[in-house]
């Protein structure tokens, strides 16, 4: 059932990660409406939620979001809808005015978030709803209880669009290591941390790419002085290929330990910096702890899942992974966007002014007599 | 080694060369942002040595009456809203005692050819960013120099 309230007081939008919504224009179709104080009591006795539609032709896309909750005030030029989505709640701040006998006349619309669902498909699903909002050039809503129907379009800075992306990928990784690990994992509101970041992204290539690039430049390894370790050990101090022993590789994210399975790691060029007092130390074989300075040349490890689970095969829902294969189109058209930018700072100008404007400021060599 | 290569999800800011090539649309550009933002979800960072670089641009050709006013305004507020973009690494404390390590240890025309590529690496060893820029040799000439603590550059070396 759906509540029809008077607020009692005047809430902002919530700023939520980076930027809420304001239209700057809103074209109707076909005509500017009105909808009715008695039509918005009636819709509370209604046996089935209303309903408010977004329509994306760019993505091909739209979504049915339940109107939970109506609040309207004839002292304010506001009604305030309240939308589900998942486990998120989003207000949708619908202004305009009221005309007497008649109703109350839509002129734009805000969107923000009253609330987050703490998991990561929530987190997905309005990540990636909001990087729509934000993107698209035009999008249709529909209230039919109201019978309002409209075209509208938000400007979103491209640095909250980017940042909205970037939570996104992080969620959807999420998504992706609860559903092959079998675990429920939640999805922050606010700020994750960088080894979090880096745990979430490098669970999610062991599942999904198998094979990948990782960031090794310094490892101390201790190794016990026996006959095995000696074997290991390379024959000369040069750079060499090293493949590393196969071992259960276990991750933390938010606090979880999470069991991730059976990985190698392959350096191209590794080089153990105490070549000589390891060699010393374990041809003693004494089975003493020898700690053994190994680096990557370049500073990379290639890491191989070996026995690590699979995502399986239709995890996702039809919608979900619609809204997943558009990742590239986001970005294409965020990228669009900041390419345009940039190169605006330099249209108009000749060649030889782009030249001028660009050139890097010189000092001569006597400047640095010191 | 004072340069390693930078894994693909390393957040990478760039050199000034290359934020110019950015701003003249040049392919090389485009292709590696495309990359680094499918990785990263996030724009390259700048460096307030780059900042300084592109707005002395607009300033002196307007100082050289080369343009007009008009135009050095419009071209004030491109810029500023293209930096506003992006997050922009500042030369700090901790860059400041990196560069004026290595500062001396450069020779004299090595100060003078490199002088704001020796700030804009130490802001990017500083903040532990990746750097992106065309020229591996030249980095590497200031690299060498790193102080102890901060021995390595994580270069993404992009090229034509």
């Amino acid at each position: 059932m759906i509540t029809v309230a008077n607020p009692t007081t005047t809430r902002s939008l919530p700023y939520v990660n980076g930027y809420g919504f304001k239209t700057s224009q809103i074209s109707f179709q076909p005509s500017l409406s009105a909808v009715s104080l008695r039509k918005l009591k009636s819709i509370e006795k209604q046996k089935t939620a209303p309903s408010f539609e977004i329509e994306f032709s760019e993505f091909d896309f739209n979504f049915k979001l339940e109107i939970i909750e109506i609040q309207n005030d004839f002292s304010s030029n506001e009604i305030t809808l309240f939308l589900k989505f998942n486990r998120n709640i989003i207000k949708a701040v619908l202004n305009g005015y009221w005309k007497e006998n008649e109703g109350f006349y839509l002129q734009g619309l805000s969107l923000g978030i009253e609330r987050q669902g703490e998991t990561p498909t929530s987190g997905f699903l309005l990540k990636t709803l909001w990087a729509m909002f934000g993107l698209s050039s035009k999008f249709k809503i529909k209230i039919p209880d109201f019978k309002y129907e409209f075209t509208t379009s938000f400007d979103v800075p491209l640095d909250g669009a980017s940042d909205g992306l970037s939570h996104r990928q992080i969620a959807y990784r999420l998504m992706v290591i609860e559903k092959t690990l079998r675990v429920k994992l939640p999805f922050p509101k606010g700020f994750i941390n960088g080894e979090d970041i880096e745990s979430i992204a490098f669970c999610y290539h062991a599942i999904v790419n198998r094979e990948f690039e990782w960031f090794a430049i310094l490892r101390n390894i201790p190794w016990t002085a026996n006959r095995e370790s000696l074997a290991w050990l390379p024959n000369t101090s040069e750079p060499e290929s090293v493949t590393f022993r196969p071992e259960f590789v276990s991750k933390t994210i938010f606090g979880f330990d999470l069991p991730l399975g059976i990985m190698t790691g392959k350096i191209e060029k590794a080089v153990i910096d105490n070549y000589e007092e390891v060699k010393n130390n374990l041809s003693k074989l004494d089975g003493e702890i020898v700690n053994v300075e190994q680096r990557s040349v370049n500073g990379k490890i290639k890491m191989i899942s070996l026995d690590v689970p699979s995502l399986p095969q239709n995890a996702w829902s039809k919608e979900i992974q619609k809204l997943v294969d558009l990742e590239s189109k986001l970005d294409e058209m965020l990228l669009d966007k900041y390419f345009n930018l940039a190169s605006s700072t330099l249209d108009g100008l000749t060649q030889e002014q782009k030249e001028a404007i660009t050139e890097r400021p010189k000092l001569e060599e006597e400047a640095f007599n010191f | 080694m004072p340069i390693i290569e930078s894994p693909p999800e390393t957040p990478l800011v760039l050199d000034t060369d290359i934020f110019s090539h950015l701003r003249n649309k040049k392919e090389y550009v485009l292709t590696n942002i495309k990359t680094h933002f499918s990785n990263t979800k996030q724009f390259p960072a700048i460096t307030s040595i780059t900042v300084f670089e592109a707005v002395q641009g607009i300033e002196s050709e307007f100082f050289k009456n080369n343009i007009s006013l008009e135009q050095a305004n419009l071209y004030r507020q491109r810029i500023n809203e293209l930096i506003q973009v992006h997050r922009v690494l500042s030369f700090d404390q901790r860059a400041a005692e990196i560069a004026a390590f290595i500062f001396p240890r450069l020779s004299k025309s090595e100060r003078s050819k490199h002088w704001r590529d020796l700030y804009i690496v130490s802001i990017a060893v500083a903040n532990n960013y990746g750097l992106a820029s065309q020229n591996r040799r030249d980095i590497e000439i200031i690299a060498k120099h790193l102080p102890k603590g901060f021995e390595y550059l994580r270069l993404s070396v992009w090229q034509f």
